[in-house]
């Protein structure tokens, strides 16, 4: 399988008032043909800095690529001029955002909203245009096409709008589709038949998708692979049956923990992770869960874990699999049962 | 329905204005051939009185007042004994619609491009330099602009003629004095207003489409962020076109707003009650052409006659 995406060593820092936010502290992965990563993880982890790098849409918020590359298709983009990243944008990069309710512009009709970028990529005339918007609002399932072809956003439910803004971010057939929050603003019926629709055209046009979540659910029933970002950093990552099934970093766990589930007894009890995430002013130079994680060494503090390989795919950036910390690991073996 | 039930409530509105200044006006001291210097013989001013009908009761001149109204008529003036208040209005409004539809047109296009500017260069120096042109023009008053102007575009360059009215070179001047004041409040409240949308999410959703700085800002950015600025033309457009006493006087421009002031000082009854009918209607229209631009520009506003 060939890359379609590849992000190394991806830094990106915003400056505000208060000093600088080192939003993304080295983000490394890649996503795969046809295929749907999810990056998961809390809010303030930079899993949307991250899909805005990629888009070329930090600059817009005082934001700024500090180092590391982002690959698509043989390309770098954070060294392209902003000329051909907009001809890239849309075309072959689409975005779904998070909140359909405020992303559609209330002054312009649906339809000229999604031929906007038709005519920016494609030479294409008016008659075809509208051709390919109506399918698009039917390939996004929304009945009576033509006439929301020429109604304003507000009169569409929010699901209808999120659907509108597949229908934009389909638009000229991107190889590439990233979604911040597809589902988040949404009530879990629509969530799942967004979902449905999205996975449906995926594979229709073989499709690679990014989607940017902190809901585990939708990660289980969507996703191919699974990178776990926390303060800035992927700590973990894998296919989506290892991060379920074998998770191998402390906050990995401590999340799939922290989900309700229908299999769980009634007596068990959902484990918050105790704490705050790490302030991004002045990122801890070590792990940056070591404050939190009930495992912690004298090392987590003091350095940056490598990354620790379970299988091709899998890795997890955590000291404990050290071959050194093996000892401590042991101790840890009895009370796996509890907290694994 | 709803412009029947508009066009109601602005005869309705037209005619408590008209009823509240006729009080007002006469609870003024004085009266239009009291203020004359000169010892008038008793049997003319009584014959004067007579012919305005100031020697009836004031409810009885209300009626009178009223009935000629209904039927657009606005009266004599007391001071012009050729000309009537109609004519007076006619022929006052000409120039003084002129000024303010050309001023108005340089503060709306001028105070739009300085402010969509500042906001896109949010805490930069165009942005800096916009505020500062803002500020300037909002702390300079018209009495003071339209002097400078006059000496240095008018007389030192000799650029357009100082003053009076004939060409439209008379009329720049002028318009460009009254100009200064709008343009800045609207520089203003386009930036603060862009600034808003430009930080939208729908913006992103533009830019995620590829559509270049200016595509967003233009097709995207400035009819919304307009949409809080056209509530602020209404009220501004009709004191404009009316006419500013100030102005038109330093240029000696014989439009309305002279009237205006000087039928006050006269106790012109007529003439107040004209200019102050005159200028209401004007607002009043314009406010319902407002309202209208609203539901062209915003397609979420529905225009409804009743609350429901």
């Amino acid at each position: 399988m060939s890359h379609i995406l590849d992000v190394d060593n991806l830094q990106v820092s915003f400056t505000t008032y208060g000093g600088e936010v080192q939003a993304v502290r080295g983000v490394s992965f890649h996503v795969n043909a046809g295929e749907t990563l999810a990056i998961v993880g809390e809010s303030g982890s930079g899993k949307s800095v991250t899909a805005q790098a990629i888009m070329g849409m930090v600059s817009t918020k005082n934001g700024q690529v500090k180092d590391g590359e982002i690959i698509f298709k043989g390309k770098e983009l954070t060294t392209l001029p902003k000329k051909k990243i907009q001809a890239l944008r849309g075309s072959e990069i689409g975005m779904i955002f998070q909140d359909p309710m405020t992303s559609l512009n209330p002054t312009m009709k649906i339809g000229k909203q999604i031929e906007e970028g038709l005519f920016k990529h494609q030479k294409i005339s008016k008659n075809e245009a509208k051709k390919k918007t109506i399918d698009l609002l039917k390939l996004v399932g929304i009945p009576a096409p033509e006439r929301r072809y020429r109604q304003y956003p507000h009169e569409c439910s929010g699901g209808m709008r999120q659907r509108i803004v597949i229908a934009i971010a389909l638009a000229c057939d991107p190889s590439l589709i990233i979604a911040d929050e597809p589902t988040t603003a949404l009530d879990v019926t629509i969530q799942a038949q967004i979902l449905d629709v999205l996975t449906a055209i995926q594979q229709e046009r073989n499709m690679s998708i990014v989607l940017i979540t902190h809901d585990l659910g939708v990660v289980a029933e969507v996703a191919d692979r699974v990178a776990v970002m926390y303060a800035g950093v992927v700590v973990e990552s894998g296919s989506v049956d290892e991060i379920f099934e074998n998770p191998q970093h402390p906050y990995t766990i401590k999340l799939l923990q922290s989900v309700p589930s229908s299999e769980l007894a009634e007596s068990q009890r959902l484990v918050p992770i105790e704490g705050t995430p790490p302030d991004l002013f002045s990122p801890p130079q070590g792990c940056p869960f070591a404050e939190r994680c009930p495992f912690a060494m004298e090392v987590c503090v003091e350095y940056m874990p490598e990354e620790q390989l379970f299988s091709e795919n899998h890795y997890a950036k955590c000291w404990l699999h050290d071959p050194r910390a093996a000892g401590v690991k042991e101790q840890f073996a009895g009370k796996e049962e509890v907290l694994w | 329905m709803y412009i029947m039930k508009r066009l109601f409530t602005m005869v309705i509105t037209l005619w408590i204005i008209a009823s509240v200044t006729f009080v007002i006006m006469h609870f003024i001291p004085g009266d239009p051939f009291a203020t004359d210097g000169k010892m008038l013989p008793e049997k003319t001013v009584e014959n004067m009185r007579a012919k305005y009908n100031l020697d009836e009761p004031l409810a009885v001149q209300y009626v009178l007042y009223i009935k000629d109204l209904v039927m657009f008529d606005l009266g004599p003036s007391i001071q012009s004994k050729t000309r009537g208040v109609n004519e007076l209005v006619a022929d006052g409004f000409g120039p003084s619609a002129i000024l303010g539809i050309q001023s108005l047109v340089i503060a709306l296009t001028l105070g739009i491009m300085l402010g969509v500017i500042a906001a896109l260069y949010h805490n930069r120096l165009l942005d800096y330099i916009s505020m500062l042109i803002a500020i300037i023009g909002i702390s300079i008053p018209n009495f003071i602009l339209a002097p400078l102007l006059i000496k240095f575009l008018g007389v030192d360059w000799g650029l357009f003629p100082v003053a009076a009215w004939g060409t439209w070179q008379h009329t720049i001047l002028p318009s460009i004095a009254l100009a200064t004041g709008p343009l800045a409040i609207i520089t203003r409240f386009v930036r603060s207003s862009m600034l808003e949308v430009l930080d939208e999410n729908y913006i992103q959703t533009a830019q995620a489409k590829g559509v270049s700085t200016m595509g967003v800002v233009i097709k995207h950015g400035i009819r919304n962020a307009l949409i809080p600025v056209i509530s602020f033309i209404g009220p501004l457009f009709a004191s404009i076109i009316t006419g500013t006493f100030v102005i038109e006087k330093i240029f000696a421009i014989p439009g309305i707003g002279k009237y205006f002031v000087d039928s006050i000082f006269n106790r012109d009854y007529p003439v107040i009650m004209g200019t102050t009918i005159f200028f209401s209607l004007i607002l009043v229209v314009t406010l319902f052409l407002i309202d209208l631009t609203y539901r062209l520009v915003d397609p979420r506003i529905k225009l409804t006659s009743g609350g429901k």
